[in-house]
């Protein structure tokens, strides 16, 4: 090659080498700590988790980043508009390097041509893997209209998202309530309603469309909740209300006039009453199973009359005894009083290890997502002593769910803005202390500040799964297979 | 120097092509400027690479990309007319074009034909650009195809014409079509069978595992009858004559009548000049004075010129509901709902007042603005966003949402539409302005709508039921007697239900609210109330009645009551003096003109 075009090439280069800024001579110290987006500051991290990319919240002319392990690994970084994405690999390399350990980053600011350097912050590197998968439902946090709805897998070992299901391909029928077995894609549901409605079931990697809507029943099925044996499911069944708030402080409220328990056979295909509330006195809602799936906690209120007025409904927390194998409830027992502390407690959650049930704790009702004052509390399932999470904001947190290890919790937060949940990951230790909660890290570090979607239901899962649009049209243009009821 | 007979030749050979331009361009400009407004305000394009991105995951998403950032171009409507004429006539020279390469003549009335219909059928402001586009680019390439591929070349876009597909959708089947007629008279099978083979290959593998849409979409995305205005016969008529012009140019019949001539002169010739002249009728005939009207009143209402709007209503006074509707928000932001309620034809069933909620999409764009009028700024809120969920994003319904966001405080959420609008072609300017109110309470607090708003939103917190809008008046009354917006809305309601007893019982409330003087239809019922002695007076302290309202009452029932035998005789007795009273319209209702019509 001719000798100038080696300068036509490498000069740019050059040039764009001999620009990136560097500290170099006098640092002055600032004592301030610097803002960062998203605040990934003084947080406990999975040792697998994709890199923490994120932006400096200051104008400056050039910015430098020192990412050193306490265990060794080095990460130098430059930006120019203050936003540092890290390469995957050497993010991978340094958290492997350091697991167990603290990972320290150095910030430099340059301002007027003078370097400044700002406060160390530091994360912690787990020892603890994340599960590698997590899947939520993407939504316009709306009212009651919706065109494009799809539960997404996303990677959090990468940034790589791919569509599970999305309603677009069965004509814009609802697609909600997704529910796996433990964390297990082999036993995994959802729910679709409109005209090609029903319960789709993986079963041998294929969907199976169910009618879980008998004439015995007034309400259709929705909260599922696998049992561990993978033979049954609990659902609630609701008669739902949604009503406008006319001022700003809360847009929607959303009541139960009329909720029982079923439980769902898979093998038999039957359905039956969760034979709790034989005088149907109360309302009962949010099943959870015990991980030895020997108990089914829920949610009960009383049964609210004709008139009644919305903040009164509190429900507290229960449980009944059941037999798997007889398919046999016991008599049901109160384990949290929520309305002894005029609350209310929604979406219980057990730790795979038995010992902790997360929920969350509310005013009143029982659909907290709207509700600002929402947050995270920790029920000891061996004293029953509670303590208030300390991964809370003073905006709605739900949606929680564990990790398979349950070390890991993954709940919805709109500490963000208000209005949209994002998924934030917490780590909790063996005494149920929980860590300050992290954003799911995004490759484009401003992600967050323009996306208008909602994180629905996030979920924690081992492995990956998804369907190609043509096995789920092909699902869902099959009639669906009836569920019996079984009075027994 | 003076033309050679080859310049006349192409004079006479472009001619109707210059007045085709000209007079399309100003047919359109000056009498059907609002379809461009229409389509404007319909959609959003943004200038991101996210925007793009997001317009590649199915089949024919690209052209409703192209059809969007045409759209956002009708922003000033003169490009927009300029846009559509040019279109078409770029469409009837390639037509043209094509055809002499086939049959080694020009014709003429064929392209002309297509070139009218086409013109013509995007008068009806439902007809999406995305037709015309769709259209126009397949022709070129079918142009193209003959123009500068040989016959190694002819394998491009044979090899190609999945990813047209993919781009075009089933637009992309006029080329396909047209192109396979071509391979089919050179028997050129293989081309054929390639061609075709591979993209029902491409949309077998697509739809079973790349394209999240249902299969009959994937096949006629984004064709629509919806988009096409609801003209399916005439527009399925042009696809087909499009779709056989190969084949039709070299037919002998054509060949013959392109060459018919009398003395030397090829009447062919004259064709375009025909056809030209025949599209006045249907052009003329076109213009639709309803929706030009009630998209100038739009027009006026979103650039909040609120005057110009009463004023253009009462010179050209309209029966449509909508319009009716849009005025009465316009007589309420300006403190006159309740003076000049009668100067317009309303809705004895209060539809020109309140929207009744409904989840097509036009109530919801139109809703918002009437709880954003009486300060339930939740409700607007709610509206549209409904619509944006349902439809995408409009111009004007964004920036609703960022001004309600603002006015509530929400700023994080605010920023988050602000940055959509900064990314638009031409409303940076505003979103810029939004953005400096972020944050700032004060700067909101001091802007004129939104601190007003701000200063109006809803005091005491009740469910909405929007089934019956009338409830959340009454509830906002209660909670703040200084909403004279709501105010007024609920003594238009009043009014229009003849409920002379309960706008009487709202004087003192008016009096809290600051009225100083008695709106004239007001003062109308309450001069009636008391004339007729239909009941007590409360005690007012501000409030007076104008003896000359009590007069003109006097006169308007003793003419009522001479005449009241013959009702057609009353009218034109009093239509004079009294056609914008509530007198009128309380004795005479039944005759007045009523809104019932819908855009």
């Amino acid at each position: 090659m001719n000798q100038r075009y080696y300068w036509i090439y490498f000069f740019p280069l050059l040039l764009f080498i001999s620009c990136t800024s560097k500290p170099d001579g006098e640092v002055l110290k600032s004592e301030q700590p610097l803002k960062i987006y998203p605040d990934y500051s003084e947080i406990e991290l999975p040792s697998n988790i994709a890199p923490m990319n994120f932006v400096v919240e200051d104008n400056a002319e050039a910015y430098y980043l020192i990412l050193s392990g306490e265990k060794g690994g080095l990460l130098e970084v430059s930006s120019r508009n203050g936003e540092f994405c890290f390469s995957k690999k050497k993010w991978a390399k340094l958290l492997a390097q350091n697991s167990g350990a603290k990972i320290n980053y150095q910030i430099y600011i340059q301002k007027q041509g003078e370097w400044y350097q700002y406060p160390v912050f530091s994360n912690n590197v787990s020892t603890q893997k994340v599960d590698p998968f997590l899947y939520y439902r993407l939504l316009y946090p709306g009212y009651e209209s919706w065109t494009e709805l799809s539960i997404v897998q996303r990677s959090l070992e990468s940034f790589q998202e791919k569509t599970v299901i999305e309603n677009n391909v069965v004509g814009q029928n609802c697609v909600n309530c997704h529910a796996f077995n433990a964390q297990n894609p082999d036993n995994f549901m959802f729910h679709m309603r409109g005209n090609l409605g029903g319960t789709y079931f993986v079963e041998n990697g294929n969907l199976k469309k169910v009618n879980l809507k008998t004439k015995e029943m007034e309400n259709g099925t929705v909260y599922p909740r696998w049992h561990p044996s993978g033979k049954y499911v609990a659902y609630a069944s609701n008669k739902v209300v949604q009503q406008f708030h006319a001022m700003d402080k809360k847009k929607i409220e959303v009541s139960d006039l009329n909720s029982s328990l079923l439980l769902y056979d898979i093998e038999k295909n039957e359905l039956l009453q969760v034979p709790v509330d034989p005088k149907k006195q109360f309302m009962d809602t949010y099943p959870e199973w015990s991980p030895d799936g020997q108990f089914l906690y829920f949610c009960r209120a009383a049964q609210i009359g004709k008139a009644y007025f919305y903040e009164d409904i509190k429900y507290d927390l229960w449980r009944v005894s059941f037999d798997p194998e007889s398919r046999q409830f016991g008599s049901a027992e109160r384990i949290f009083d929520a309305n002894a502390i005029d609350k209310s407690v929604s979406f219980p959650r057990i730790s795979p290890d038995g010992k902790l049930l997360v929920f969350t704790l509310h005013n009143y009702g029982c659909f907290p997502i709207w509700h600002k004052e929402a947050d995270l509390f920790a029920l000891n399932l061996d004293d029953h002593s509670c303590n208030q999470l300390e991964l809370n904001s003073e905006f709605t947190e739900s949606y929680h769910s564990w990790s398979s290890n349950g070390k890991w919790l993954v709940f919805s937060s709109k500490r963000g803005d208000g209005l949209t949940a994002r998924p934030y990951i917490s780590y909790v230790n063996d005494n149920g202390k929980a860590s300050k909660p992290f954003v799911l890290p995004q490759e484009n570090p401003l992600f967050y500040k323009d996306f208008i979607k909602t994180y629905n239901i996030p979920e924690f899962a081992q492995s990956d799964v998804s369907f190609s649009p043509g096995t789920i049209r092909r699902a869902a243009d099959k009639k669906a297979i009836q569920a019996a009821w079984s009075s027994k | 120097m003076a033309p050679t007979k080859l310049n006349k030749n192409q004079i006479i050979l472009f001619m109707p092509y210059i007045l085709f331009l000209g007079l399309g361009t100003f047919y359109y400009n000056r009498f059907a400027e609002y379809i461009f407004f229409y389509h404007e305000k319909s959609s959003l394009f943004l200038v991101t690479f996210q925007y793009l991105l997001e317009h590649l995951r199915q089949p024919g998403d690209f052209l409703e990309y192209l059809a969007e950032l045409q759209v956002s171009l009708y922003f000033y409507p003169i490009l927009g007319a300029l846009m559509v004429t040019v279109g078409i006539c770029l469409m009837v020279f390639l037509l043209q074009r094509i055809g002499t390469y086939l049959s080694g003549r020009l014709p003429a009335v064929l392209p002309f034909f297509i070139g009218a219909v086409l013109f013509v059928m995007q008068i009806d402001y439902l007809y999406s650009p995305v037709n015309n586009l769709g259209i126009i680019i397949q022709v070129f390439l079918f142009w193209l195809t003959l123009r500068f591929l040989g016959r190694k070349g002819r394998w491009i876009p044979v090899a190609a014409f999945f990813l047209l597909y993919f781009l075009f959708g089933a637009y992309a089947l006029i080329f396909g079509l047209m192109y396979s007629v071509l391979l089919w008279q050179k028997k050129q099978w293989l081309k054929l069978t390639v061609m075709w083979g591979l993209t029902f290959t491409f949309f077998l593998i697509g739809a079973e595992f790349l394209f999240y849409q249902k299969v009959e979409t994937l096949l006629i995305h984004p064709f629509s009858y919806e988009k096409m205005g609801r003209q399916l016969i005439p527009f399925v008529f042009t696809l087909a004559l499009i779709v056989s012009y190969p084949v039709v140019v070299q037919l002998t019949i054509a060949r013959k009548m392109s060459c018919f001539a009398i003395r030397r002169v090829k009447l062919s010739q004259f064709a375009p000049w025909v056809i030209l002249l025949a599209m006045v009728i249907p052009c003329w005939q076109g213009i639709d004075k309803k929706n030009s009207h009630y998209f100038y009143t739009e027009k006026l209402f979103y650039e909040q010129k609120y005057e110009d709007l009463i004023s253009y209503n009462m010179q050209f006074p309209s029966n449509n509901r909508l319009t009716v509707f849009l005025t009465n928000i316009a007589l309420a932001e300006t403190g006159r709902l309740s003076d000049m309620l009668f100067h317009f034809n309303q809705s004895s069933d209060g539809k020109t007042l309140f929207p009744e909620w409904q989840t097509i999409t036009e109530v919801l764009k139109r809703g918002a603005h009437y709880y954003y009028c009486i300060g339930m700024i939740n409700e607007a809120q709610r509206w549209a966003y409904e619509y944006m969920v349902m439809k995408g994003n409009t111009p004007e319904l964004l920036k609703l949402l960022i001004r309600t966001e603002l006015i509530n405080g929400n700023y994080e959420t605010a920023a988050k539409y602000i940055s959509v609008l900064e990314n638009t072609l031409f409303y940076r300017d505003e979103a810029s302005y939004f953005r400096g109110l972020l944050y700032n309470d004060s700067a909101v607090n001091s802007d004129a709508e939104l601190g007003n708003k701000r200063k109006r939103d809803v005091k005491k917190d009740f469910f909405v039921i929007t089934e019956n809008p009338l409830i959340a008046v009454d509830k906002i009354t209660e909670g703040d007697v200084m909403n004279k917006q709501a105010l007024e809305y609920k003594l238009s309601w009043l009014m229009l239900n003849k409920d002379m007893k309960g706008v009487v019982q709202l004087l003192p409330a008016m009096e809290k609210a600051g009225y100083t003087r008695l709106p004239h239809n007001v003062e109308e019922v309450v001069v009636t109330y008391k004339l007729l002695k239909m009941g007590d007076m409360p005690e007012l302290t501000k409030l007076k009645i104008d003896p000359k309202t009590e007069q003109g009452f006097q006169q308007f029932y003793m003419t009522f009551q001479q005449n009241k035998h013959n009702m057609k005789q009353a009218q034109r007795a009093l239509f004079h003096d009294f056609a914008y009273t509530y007198w009128y319209y309380v004795f005479l209702g039944s005759l007045n003109a009523k809104a019932t019509q819908d855009v």
